[in-house]
């Protein structure tokens, strides 16, 4: 009975038709048919400088992570990648693939490098959502850890909606701290990728304040974080 | 019937056979208890379409590369891992055969036609000539799929808008619980 299945795995996605779509620091992302389902793989890897067993203890704990907040996320009702398969030895996650483009991409597709001039009403729709489901996510008690515009897709067959992906930073925490240093994060990202951003950045500053009760003392501490400015960030 | 290659699996492959109008399940069943049977044999109404079989397959084959089985066999285990809980005895009465049923899927990991054979001539019932939906890209349980049984069965009540939701997103609530199963928090 134990030698009716084949026991090697495939290492390699790509001998399977699987399309190394981005090389990250820590993971590798693939995109992959499988069964006639467009797929995303994302795969960690060991980084050979430490130690092999901590770093698969890292990865393990970074896989837990993503996915129980993509899964807290999903029950919630904020758009994520459904999981589709998780293989915690191997360190891999496959979910599904969302045909869209980042927020991004879609700002550099529409905006050529005024921010000011080109508010279009579809940008400024695109920043109030991000507001609001950043907000709803707080709401969880969860922090994304990596808000930049390019872990926001936005799905091409509901008219660009919002989908938040790369949950791997993420933690579970109530505090206000916390959730405006998240906030404070999204900004940095915002202004070093788009320059002269800050009004679409006060566009989602405005919608996840309209958006929940706990709102106003999370910008109240942003101010603060402003305040302590990069050190936090680059030595915190 | 249906047989598909595993991908991430090399050298593997599922079978699938839907059967209708069984008339000795309690022969089968016997047979299942003894542990005779070396195939799954599930229930049908939880499960929405093939792919769903095949990803619970892959999940096998990959807990069998890397750690160790739940259960007895590859089987056994396919049945465990449609189940979102980890309560074995749960998972076995949900998804594995019930007494009463009269239709089921039969899932073979690297079938012979001896195995095939066997199936045939011990299931009394009808083969279903299913068929592949364009549009989803898999063969779909359109007769037996049952959206009550899937939301008791995968606890997706869980998610928020599971009472709205269209077919598709309902499809993806039971992946993603599937996914979870053994790690939640
Ligand atoms: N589910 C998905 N659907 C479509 N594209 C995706 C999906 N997940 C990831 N991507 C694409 O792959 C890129 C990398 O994914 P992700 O951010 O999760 O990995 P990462 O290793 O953290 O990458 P980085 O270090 O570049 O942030 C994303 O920016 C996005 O373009
Ligand atoms: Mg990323």
């Amino acid at each position: 009975m134990s030698d009716l299945v084949k026991m090697e795995g495939i290492t390699d996605l790509t001998k399977i038709g699987a399309e190394l779509i981005s090389q990250g620091a820590e993971a590798k992302t693939f995109k992959l048919n499988y069964f006639g389902m467009e797929c995303i793989i994302k795969e960690r890897f060991v980084k050979t400088y430490r130690h092999p067993t901590l770093d698969s203890k890292i990865s393990n704990k970074r896989i837990l992570q993503e996915i129980r907040s993509l899964n807290k996320c999903k029950k919630n009702g904020i758009d994520v990648p459904g999981l589709l398969f998780v293989d915690i030895v191997q360190t891999r996650i496959m979910m599904e693939f969302v045909n869209g483009i980042t927020v991004k991409q879609f700002l550099y597709n529409n905006c050529e490098n005024n921010y000011q001039n080109t508010q279009t009403p579809e940008i400024i729709r695109i920043c109030r959502e991000i507001g609001q489901q950043v907000c709803k996510i707080h709401d969880l008690n969860l922090i994304h850890g990596d808000l930049t515009t390019s872990n926001i897709l936005l799905r091409t067959s509901t008219n660009n909606s919002t989908v938040f992906i790369d949950f791997g930073l993420s933690y579970t925490s109530t505090l206000a701290e916390d959730k405006a240093v998240d906030l404070y994060v999204l900004e940095r990202a915002f202004i070093s990728t788009h320059p002269n951003s800050e009004s679409l950045f006060n566009e989602i500053l405005q919608s996840y304040k309209d958006s929940s009760k706990n709102s106003p003392s999370v910008i109240n501490r942003l101010d603060q974080v402003r305040l302590r400015g990069r050190k936090k960030l680059a030595f915190g | 019937m249906k047989s598909y290659d595993i991908p991430l699996y090399p050298g593997n492959s599922l079978t699938i056979i839907l059967y209708q109008n069984v008339s000795n399940t309690d022969e089968i069943m016997s047979k299942l208890l003894k542990g005779e049977l070396e195939y799954s044999i599930i229930n049908c109404k939880a499960i929405f379409d093939h792919r769903q079989l095949l990803f619970a397959a892959t999940k096998v084959l990959s807990i069998q590369h890397s750690s160790k089985l739940s259960t007895h066999n590859v089987h056994s285990e396919l049945i465990y891992l449609l189940s979102p809980t980890t309560n074995m005895k749960d998972s076995i009465k949900k998804f594995g055969l019930q007494a009463d049923d009269k239709q089921f899927y039969i899932a073979i990991f690297n079938s012979t036609s001896e195995k095939l054979n066997d199936i045939k001539s011990l299931v009394k019932g009808d083969q279903v000539e299913e068929q592949y939906n364009e549009q989803s890209k898999t063969i779909e349980n359109t007769s037996y799929f049952s959206r009550d049984t899937a939301i008791e069965n995968y606890s997706l009540k869980e998610y928020k808008d599971i009472a709205q939701c269209d077919d598709s997103k309902l499809k993806s609530y039971i992946f993603n619980s599937m996914s979870m199963k053994g790690l939640l928090k």
